[in-house]
């Protein structure tokens, strides 16, 4: 339990995680639903860099050709969250565009709204 | 005091209404056609400009007390034909003849009669009527028949037409009503939620015990801090000259992953493109640039005189994280978007035209491509030469200058590129589509 507050960064990415979940599945709006996504991101990007950090270290540029690998954080994740980011925003882009189609379509962004009432109607047949 | 221009405002209201709303309705564009029961009104909206009940049944007794006689016409026949055969079928025959004054209501009574049967049967009818004895009234010539025939098939397509109207606005109701409705399936709807709330709880606690059980936050015996990394730290500046190790690791020995990161981007941008352009096609015909309205700007002075000095700085600024990549914290990601980010500051400033003149989002996906392809053929060289520089003709040069770490920064200068361009065109693509 001691741990759980010592490992405060990865709490409050468990936080935005758990909040962008019950975003993704509670909201009804499809924006809303993005939005949620993207905390979700957020919050992994938040776990992974938190866990390439190392406590009194430098990061990782090599200082005065000093390449002793102790002198430095990990600089594995960095990299892992850069592909991170650059996913998170061509599928956010990505479905921004879906979300305008479905609004042109239905003239409506409630997608709970439709897609279950139409499940219902093919359920009643 | 705002800093967005009239158009500017208006479509940020819309968008934060769009957003926050949380019943959504049909927007005002969407004209509902006529119902059944104003008919009238449908009349005058095909132009027919005839008010229907007094001079349409005016025209008719005309035609019983032999006006229509004149006219010698097959037409007025008709007319004429139909309209005792009404007369008989309601039994306001012998009413309307016997007494002159009450001539009018009784043909009221009747026109309502027609009225109340079949609209679409109807439509026809009036249409033919009207247009028949607006014309030959007056002047009491006989038209052609090719003419009549015209203005029938005229009426039959505004009939067809009325009606694939209506259906569409029959669709569009039922769909707002299924959306309406839907709060009256409580059981489905609140089973959904409750399990959507056990489920989070649920992903809540698995996580919460495994951050519990981690090693503790930054500490050196951590599994994360193994060979792999202390390999990249130690071999990293000998191997690709390379000061930032991080830039060493994504454009060097995880290329690949970039590369892919690059084609997600390219991809990405590609598919907004389709998706909106379809839009616009649909919407308003074939839409050029020249036709569609221009996004023009921010008309505030103290904007434009701020922004155009600041703008070149942020460019420069960008490209200066772009090509130190490899010697400080950036690259080409990081660099790239504060490119992408100036572009939309000039976009939202100094409005389209202006950006256009320099960058578009053709040229963009251009450019794109270009640093997609220049990004695969170095990366195939290096491979080709041993993929470690050994053979490679391009020297790392001496770590810390700006020409070093052999292929990194041209490498950089491609992913920036790529980012700038998907960034400014995604930003132009979802502001100018027009719902």
């Amino acid at each position: 339990m001691n741990n759980l507050f010592n490992n405060y960064y990865e709490l409050a990415a468990i936080i935005l995680f758990v909040v962008g979940l019950l975003i993704l599945l509670l909201q009804r709006n499809l924006i809303k639903k993005i939005i949620g996504l993207n905390i979700m991101d957020t919050s992994v990007f938040l776990f992974l860099a938190a866990k390439g950090y190392i406590a009194g270290r430098f990061s990782p540029i090599i200082r005065d050709g000093a390449t002793d690998a102790s002198l430095y954080i990990n600089p594995l994740p960095s990299g892992l969250v850069l592909t991170g980011i650059v996913v998170a925003v061509s599928t956010t882009a990505f479905a921004l565009a879906l979300a305008l189609r479905w609004y042109q379509q239905y003239h409506t962004l409630d997608i709970d709204g439709t897609v279950l009432k139409n499940a219902l109607k093919k359920g009643e047949q | 005091m705002s800093l967005l221009s009239e158009s500017g405002r208006a479509t940020r209201q819309k968008f934060l209404d769009w957003v926050n709303a949380d019943s959504f309705e049909i927007p005002q564009e969407i004209v509902f056609p006529p119902k059944p029961d104003d008919h009238g009104h449908g009349h005058d909206d095909h132009g027919d400009g005839h008010g229907h009940d007094d001079h349409g049944h005016d025209d008719h007794g005309h035609d019983d007390h032999g006006h229509g006689e004149h006219c010698h016409d097959e037409h007025g026949h008709d007319d004429h034909g139909h309209g005792e055969h009404c007369h008989d079928e309601h039994g306001h025959d012998e009413h309307a003849h016997e007494e002159p004054g009450h001539e009018e209501h009784a043909h009221e009574e009747h026109g309502h009669d027609e009225h109340g049967h079949d609209e679409h049967g109807h439509d026809e009818h009036g249409h033919d009527e009207h247009g028949h004895h607006e014309h030959l009234d007056p002047p009491c010539v006989p038209q052609p028949s090719r003419e009549e025939v015209r203005r029938e098939q005229i009426a039959a397509a505004n009939a067809k037409e009325e009606e694939a109207l209506r259906e569409r606005a029959e669709k569009v109701a039922a769909a707002v009503k299924v959306k309406e409705e839907t709060p009256k399936e409580p059981g489905v709807i609140r089973g959904y939620t409750i399990a959507a709330i056990v489920c989070g709880v649920l992903v809540a606690a698995v996580l919460l015990i495994t951050v519990a059980l981690l090693p503790q936050f930054g500490s050196e015996t951590a599994p994360a801090v193994n060979e792999v990394s202390e390999r990249y730290l130690a071999q990293g500046l000998t191997d690709t000259g390379a000061v930032n190790a991080v830039a060493a690791v994504i454009l060097d020995y995880r290329a690949f992953d970039t590369l892919g990161e690059s084609v997600v981007l390219f991809t990405a941008t590609v598919t907004v493109i389709f998706l909106l352009k379809q839009f616009k096609r649909r919407n308003g015909g074939s839409v050029s640039l020249d036709d569609r309205e221009h996004y023009e700007g921010m008309r505030s002075l103290p904007a434009r005189v701020v922004f155009g000095i600041t703008v070149p700085f942020i460019l420069l600024y960008g490209i200066y994280i772009v090509v130190n990549g490899h010697l400080s914290p950036g690259g080409g990601f990081s660099g790239g978007t504060i490119l992408g980010g100036a572009l939309i500051l000039t976009h939202l400033v100094f409005g389209e035209r202006h950006t256009e003149r320099f960058i578009s989002v053709d040229l963009c996906t251009k450019v794109m491509a270009a640093g997609l392809f220049l990004y695969i053929a170095l990366k195939t060289y290096h491979v080709l030469t041993g993929a470690n520089g050994a053979e490679s003709v391009i020297p790392l040069g001496s770590a810390g200058s700006i020409f070093s770490a052999g292929l990194i920064f041209p490498l950089n200068i491609c992913v920036g590129l790529i980012v700038a361009c998907t960034i400014y065109s995604l930003y132009h693509l979802f502001t100018s589509w027009k719902a």
